[in-house]
């Protein structure tokens, strides 16, 4: 079989049939006739459509002759049923008089029904979508809150009888969600720690108190920074992913398939990765906890000149060892929040796959702001227990 | 008028060291209704993915009105698709728009035509694939398998092609919907003048809209031509086809019918 060349002469001919030619139209004034020539194609119907619509004749009976079209499709001939609608409308009756035969089996085809446009959508007033806004909201708390019983009562049993837990999920998504997770959040927790030292050692160096950078730091790092960033940084690497997860299982049918064959999807899609992240965040978070601390070591000691040697010694003598305790109790309760609003999201998608994008930010959003929450209410907690 | 449609010659198709196609040849005649049947792994969507230049074939020619697509600039390419429609399996609807954004979508992109116009069309279109005016606001994921369907053909008419795709038009349908959409794909065939290349396991629809069936087998076209006289061929495979319970009762179906 020999192979034509694309720009030869045979494919320039083929190319005449496939550019349109502009669509046209002339109004007869002696033969009361409105003629249309050249391409009445969808592609070509531009070059007349706005004057079309302009189109005034004076009332009374004229002929319509489609012959010299070359080819008309169903765009054409609904351009003309309008035009002949408008015009009966002024007074104009439009007579098909040279139209072929598959030109009048358009006309017909495409000769518009009662029915017509369906209502527009009318979008709901402000009143409206704050009620709808607010029932969701409170909704969506009830739901969370039936989520966590409902996963509460399914994992009890499994609780009991451990050899029954999948863990190598389990060490699977560790260490999907924590191992792999380490370079990023040693990277920023190192920089938290520097900035601390640096904007917290300027004033106590005024007051020639540099020495407190210590204190400051640790106090920080170890208390707030270290659980909370590597809560936020985890919410945003790995809840999301459990929702996208989750979510896109759900579109497919495989959580309806797993429920199907009588397997829990909590049990299968959340248990481990709730166990896995109460394992993995308390590691992360000490780890976060060192980063922060060198960070902070070294910037003192550039800025301040408080030597490496002198802060790891005031370290342990100046800070209550629950300095410590008191960040990683709450690391445990975040790595909770972080899976359950994940997966919760997850589960809530329905139907199509931009559902999945839409969950996955609305799980993100959610697990920061209960996180948050969290951490103030935990604040408040250890401040009545003076800790 | 101009030459077939589609005319395909000895094309090759492999995927990585597995050969799909070895030597097949296949023409299509305007305004025909050509059904490609086969075994599953026939490679009959492979064939129809190298007709609609989604794939480049390893070997041989596809001819698409006259014009060879194997070296094909992309604005060359661009403009024999818009002479293509096409109705993938499953719709492939755009999920983020409603039906009847779906069928103006096309439009928009290529014709520069006055938002209502496109309007009037896409409803029209709509109409023609027999959806009711209800079903325009509706977004893909609350329509039926069957709205699924028509909606998809709805949006591959969109232009007004002069080439009709359909992948397996009527699977996952039940009967009488199936029997319907295939009342519908007769009717659009005659009223716009289109030539249809549908790929099928249903029998029932083969033997009520092919005009032509292609016997896809190692690789080859093994035969093309009518139903009826394909059923009656000697040729071992195509008698395995033809004879499976499924087939023989379609054609009681069609026979009684008639």
């Amino acid at each position: 079989m020999q192979h034509r060349p694309t720009s030869g002469g045979a494919a320039i001919a083929n190319n005449v049939h496939t550019r349109p030619e502009p669509a046209r139209f002339s109004v007869l004034p002696a033969e009361q006739q409105l003629q249309c020539s050249g391409d009445w194609t969808i592609l070509a119907l531009h070059a007349v459509e706005p004057a079309l619509q302009r189109l005034q004749l004076s009332p009374g009976r004229w002929l319509l002759s489609t012959a010299p079209v070359q080819r008309m499709d169903s765009a054409g001939a609904l351009l003309l049923n309008q035009l002949m609608q408008r015009l009966q409308n002024a007074g104009v009756e439009l007579v098909p008089h040279q139209v072929p035969a598959d030109h009048l089996a358009l006309l017909e085809l495409t000769r518009s029904r009662p029915g017509g446009l369906p209502a527009p959508h009318q979008p709901p007033g402000p009143l409206v979508r704050l009620g709808r806004l607010t029932l969701d909201l409170l909704r969506q708390g009830f739901q969370l809150l039936a989520f966590l019983g409902q996963g509460t009562l399914q994992a009890q049993p499994l609780l009991l009888q451990p050899q029954r837990i999948r863990w190598r999920q389990v060490a699977a998504e560790i260490q999907r969600a924590g191992a792999a997770a380490v370079p990023i959040i040693g990277l920023l927790m190192f920089l938290v720690g520097v900035v601390i030292a640096y904007q917290g050692g300027l004033p106590l160096q005024r007051y020639g108190a540099s020495i407190f950078i210590v204190e400051l730091v640790a106090m920080t790092i170890l208390r707030e920074m270290g659980p909370l960033i590597t809560a936020i940084i985890v919410a945003g690497r790995t809840g999301s992913s459990y929702t996208a997860e989750i979510g896109t299982m759900q579109v497919t049918e495989e959580v309806a398939a797993l429920r199907t064959m009588g397997i829990a999807p909590f049990e299968i899609l959340v248990l481990p990765k709730l166990i896995a992240l109460l394992v993995a965040l308390p590691l992360l978070t000490v780890f976060a906890d060192c980063l922060g601390l060198l960070g902070g070591m070294l910037a003192a000691q550039s800025l301040l000149g408080i030597g490496i040697h002198t802060f790891l010694e005031r370290l342990p003598a100046q800070l209550p060892n629950s300095t410590l305790w008191v960040g990683m109790v709450k690391t445990p309760v975040f790595a909770a929040i972080i899976t359950l609003v994940g997966c919760f999201h997850g589960f809530r998608v329905r139907g199509s796959a931009e559902e999945v994008g839409r969950a996955t930010t609305a799980s993100v959003v959610l697990s920061i702001f209960l996180v948050i929450v969290a951490d103030a209410l935990f604040s408040i907690v250890f401040n009545i227990f003076e800790l | 008028m101009s030459a077939a449609p589609i005319a395909v010659h000895d094309l090759e198709t492999r995927y990585g060291t597995k050969i799909v196609h070895r030597g097949l040849n296949l023409e299509v005649r305007r305004g025909e209704i050509l059904a490609i049947v086969g075994d599953s792994g026939s490679g009959k969507t492979a064939l129809l993915r190298q007709i609609l230049m989604l794939e480049r074939p390893a070997g041989g020619e596809i001819v698409l009105f006259g014009q060879p697509t194997r070296r094909l600039s992309m604005a060359a390419a661009r403009l024999l698709w818009r002479r293509m429609g096409v109705m993938f399996q499953h719709g492939a609807l755009f999920t983020s728009l409603t039906v009847l954004e779906n069928i103006a979508f096309p439009i928009m992109e290529h014709a520069r035509l006055s938002p209502r116009l496109v309007r009037e069309l896409a409803l029209l279109k709509l109409r023609l694939a027999g959806l009711p005016v209800e079903a325009a606001a509706r977004y893909p994921s609350e329509l039926s398998g069957g709205m699924i369907k028509r909606a998809a053909v709805a949006r591959a008419l969109a232009l007004d092609p002069e080439l009709l795709f359909l992948d397996e038009p009527t699977s996952g349908l039940d009967p009488a919907g199936a029997a319907a959409f295939d009342r519908l794909i007769l009717e659009l065939k005659q009223l716009l003048d289109l030539t249809v290349v549908m790929v099928t396991h249903d029998p029932d629809s083969l033997w009520r809209t092919a005009d032509r069936v292609a016997f896809l087998s190692g690789g080859k076209v093994l035969a093309t031509d009518t139903v009826a006289a394909l059923a009656a061929s000697p040729h071992p495979e195509i008698r395995r086809y033809f004879s499976a319970s499924r087939m023989q009762q379609a054609r009681e179906r069609t026979w009684k019918a008639e």
